[in-house]
């Protein structure tokens, strides 16, 4: 996320000329150190801001439901690693290991989605860029303004639809809807527009290897980059979608784990001791979205940056 | 806000839907309303689904399910109520696959009644026996006072009382407050320690109901045919001008409910009272642990020396919803869930209900509780009191968001009755916010007759001085309207023709819908 790629190329190519190019390679041009020190203090005091958050999460999810009131709410006690593990026991244990079912089914609907999603929405864009055809524009459009419906507005007709087929309460019903991602159409057809080469497709055919096979031979392997940062988006996109398992699910043993937090959380007032395990399970439910990131950074940043410079 | 922008979708779907059913069935349903349709058994094994977010129900219903083979019943869990189920029940009716039971707070089930999705099951077998093992006021909760109705059977309730540091009352030689005179002089001389007597919680509208109830006021009433709203009563002035007057001489504090702020202010000493139900001890038991065994429960202190009156603040029904399949075994294993004796022993001790049944009051449990209390046999000395507390506030249909936004305005008045006349006849703006209330196609507002109040230039000039002022005289106003129910179809006369009757024995139990008239 913070991976900045080194700006140096790019004042290059903006023509100035490289007359102080030796001061460039050292602190960049006339910067002073005021102007530094500005964008420093708002970018500290903002990953302060973003940062806190977390930070509470992480010392919070090491104390008891009654240490969180009666302890500094930003540094940990005396027990810490004790209770924070205390806690993650309870938390896998509490209800028949239902968190850890929880945290499965999330994984199956947005691991599973996003795969198939955008698989499906890589071919479309792909298609959509590479090949003529009437009324392409249509689709596209039609797609394109499908970006503009927010999914919670869709939740409900979804709901009346799936219960006429009856599907409501099932896998099905958070998994099918999930596998649609207008914006990946629209990323995938930009994308395989600007990076696949019609001559190589061209070439491809010459050398007699069939349409399907070129797509994934070739062109998923140009088109990687943006695979991944559709993949992305869509994982956590699934992995935070709450509305619509809240009007399809009824039974708990579907629930992805943002829904069964939500929850607990409800019923806190009822179970008191719920409160720490709700803190903890926050902590367990960002992990994958982090580890996701993380591994999958490399790819998506240094697709960011290509095609910048010729 | 997703929650939110879920609500509002949910609720034009369902207006709309509803407008077009209503257009279709037409006169069919009003009839039905009336007469509980005939309720046989079903043959064969039955399969119930039940949707509840009670913790341990599903042991409970274990219980059931091994004592009656041929009716299974599944129990699913959700969110509570408000966060999500509810509006799920009305999405599912509105699609035909609502589960055949559905858990339901007191202060919804009259939306669900307006909105045509509980089955009536006072046909059902031994429902209108069963009258004799509930309190009377739950009773009236879940037949709104209709004539061969039962929509749902009493489950728990929330009984008010006072939690209070024993210790700190001890040591600073301040007399336990009985009356709620002596509450606000505490709360004078816990200010002067540097604390507070206790939290004004600004979103909680039940809280204050229960405060209102306590006090004998009527917000909703219903004579089988229309709805009274009235939710300026003299009884409703009382507590809005006692509590506003902690509020302005900054007596209580106005921290969010529930929250860790609210939860460190009971634990470091910072209130030293809290009115709240019997399910409160729970909550400080967990939120406050360095004060434990320190607090002691007491009666909540009274309007008049000497008397005996509590709130409620919570509670909850088991409804059969509209479209069950099978609403006899529906019907039949609520009774059971809330009479049998094991089963209310279980729930109370998993789920922590308060029983709202007799046979409940009679249940061991309220265990878990006692930790936090020093003096527990002050529970159980309440736990009677509870029982044979007279019944008063209902709890009657209404647009949520209205409400609690009107009552949102009450709370955020300040200044509000402090107005030098304090009241208005003019009620155009509120005859509009009423008009909002029915939206639903099937009520209608018709302005109540408003008792003659002197109006003084005072008061006018004070709507004209400052727009503020105006928003503020309109809290003032009283807000009645009768919100009239086509789908309630006409019952007997009224039972409010013995006005005069009630008014000679003020201590009689009401029937619903008689409010205004009697008071």
């Amino acid at each position: 996320m913070t991976a900045a790629p080194a700006t140096a190329p790019k004042r290059q190519r903006g023509g100035r000329p490289t007359a102080n190019s030796a001061d460039t390679r050292t602190r960049g041009p006339r910067q002073s150190v005021m102007s530094r020190s500005a964008a420093m203090l708002i970018m500290g005091v903002f990953t302060l801001y973003f940062l806190t958050p977390i930070w509470w999460l992480l010392t919070t999810s090491t104390k008891t439901g009654g240490e969180i009131t009666s302890t500094a709410p930003l540094w940990f006690t005396a027990d810490s690693l004790g209770t924070f593990f205390g806690n993650l026991g309870r938390l896998f244990s509490y209800g028949d290991g239902l968190f850890g079912r929880w945290l499965l089914n999330s994984a199956l609907y947005a691991g599973v989605g996003a795969l198939i999603g955008t698989i499906i929405a890589a071919m479309c864009g792909y298609a959509l860029a590479k090949y003529e055809f009437r009324g392409r524009e249509a689709i596209f459009n039609i797609v394109l303004s499908g970006v503009l419906v927010p999914a919670t507005a869709l939740a409900l007709p979804l709901f009346l639809i799936f219960s006429q087929v009856n599907l409501t309460n099932t896998m099905w019903a958070v998994f099918l809807p999930s596998l649609v991602s207008p914006f990946g159409v629209y990323l995938a057809r930009i994308y395989a527009a600007a990076s696949v080469p019609g001559e190589l497709l061209e070439a491809a055919r010459l050398d007699g290897s069939g349409e399907i096979r070129t797509f994934f031979t070739v062109s998923t392997r140009l088109m990687a980059p943006a695979l991944v940062t559709i993949f992305l988006f869509q994982f956590v996109a699934i992995w935070n979608n709450f509305f619509l398992p809240l009007i399809m699910l009824r039974d708990q043993d579907l629930f992805p784990v943002t829904l069964g937090l939500y929850a607990w959380n409800s019923q806190i007032s009822q179970i008191p001791e719920l409160r720490s395990l709700v803190i903890v399970g926050a902590l367990v439910s960002i992990l994958p979205l982090i580890i996701a990131f993380l591994a999958l950074q490399r790819f998506w940043s240094s697709g960011l940056g290509a095609g910048s410079v010729k | 806000m997703r929650a939110h922008y879920g609500k509002v979708t949910a609720a034009f779907a369902m207006i709309s839907a509803l407008a077009l059913s209503g257009c279709s069935a037409g006169g069919d349903s009003s009839e039905a309303g009336a007469e509980a349709v005939p309720c046989e058994a079903s043959e064969g094994p039955v399969e119930l689904t039940f949707t509840t977010w009670v913790p341990g129900m599903d042991q409970v219903v274990e219980l059931w399910n091994t004592e009656n083979p041929d009716i299974q019943v599944q129990v699913q869990t959700g969110p509570n109520g408000n966060s999500g189920t509810y509006q799920n029940f009305f999405n599912q009716i509105q699609a035909g696959n609502a589960p055949d039971l559905g858990q339901i707070e007191y202060d919804a089930l009259p939306n669900f009644r307006v909105q045509d999705g509980l089955e009536n099951i006072a046909e059902c077998e031994g429902i209108a026996d069963a009258q004799d093992q509930f309190v009377d006021w739950t009773w009236g909760q879940v037949t709104f006072g209709e004539e061969g109705s039962v929509y749902a059977i009493p489950q728990d309730s929330g009984p008010m009382a006072m939690y209070y540091r024993a210790d700190l009352f001890e040591e600073a030689g301040i007399e336990v407050p009985t009356t709620w005179e002596e509450y606000a002089a505490a709360a004078e001389q816990i200010k002067a320690q540097g604390s507070y007597i206790t939290n004004f919680p600004k979103t909680d509208v039940n809280w204050f109901a229960g405060m209102v109830w306590q006090n004998g006021g009527q917000w909703f009433a219903n004579d089988g045919e229309s709805w009274d709203v009235n939710l300026t009563s003299p009884e409703s002035e009382e507590v809005a001008t006692y509590w506003q007057d902690l509020l302005s001489k900054d007596l209580v504090s106005t921290l969010p409910s529930f929250s860790d702020e609210w939860n460190a202010s009971f634990n470091t000493g910072q209130q030293w009272t809290w009115v709240s139900a019997v399910w409160g001890a729970t909550t400080l038991s967990d939120g406050a642990p360095d004060t434990s065994g320190k607090w002691a429960v007491a009666p909540m202190p009274q309007w008049e020396d000497g008397g005996e009156a509590a709130g409620n603040w919570g509670g909850s029904s088991t409804a059969v919803l509209k479209g069950s399949d099978h609403p006899a075994e529906a019907a039949k294993f609520a009774l059971w869930l809330n009479t049998d004796p094991e089963a209310l022993a279980l729930a109370n001790e998993l789920g922590g209900l308060y029983p709202r049944g007799d046979v409940g009051h009679r249940t061991r449990g309220l265990r878990r509780r006692r930790r936090v209390l020093r003096r527990a046999e002050d529970l159980r000395r309440l736990r009677r009191r509870f029982r044979e507390r007279e019944p008063r506030l209902h709890l009657g249909p209404h647009d949520d968001a209205d409400l609690h936004g009107r009552l949102g305005r009450i709370r955020c008045c300040h200044r509000w009755l402090r107005h030098p006349d304090g009241r208005s006849r003019e009620r155009t703006a509120e005859d509009r916010r009423l008009a909002r209330i029915a939206v639903h196609p099937r009520l209608r507002v018709v302005p109540a007759p408003l008792p003659d109040l002197p109006r003084s230039a005072a008061s006018r000039k004070g709507r004209g001085a400052s727009r503020v002022d105006g928003v503020l005289l309109q809290c003032a106003e009283p807000v009645e309207a009768r919100l009239q129910h086509a789908a309630f179809p006409p019952t007997t006369p009224s039972p409010c023709t013995r006005a005069a009757d009630l008014r000679q024995d003020p201590l009689r139990p009401r029937p619903l819908g008689c409010n205004r008239l009697a008071g």
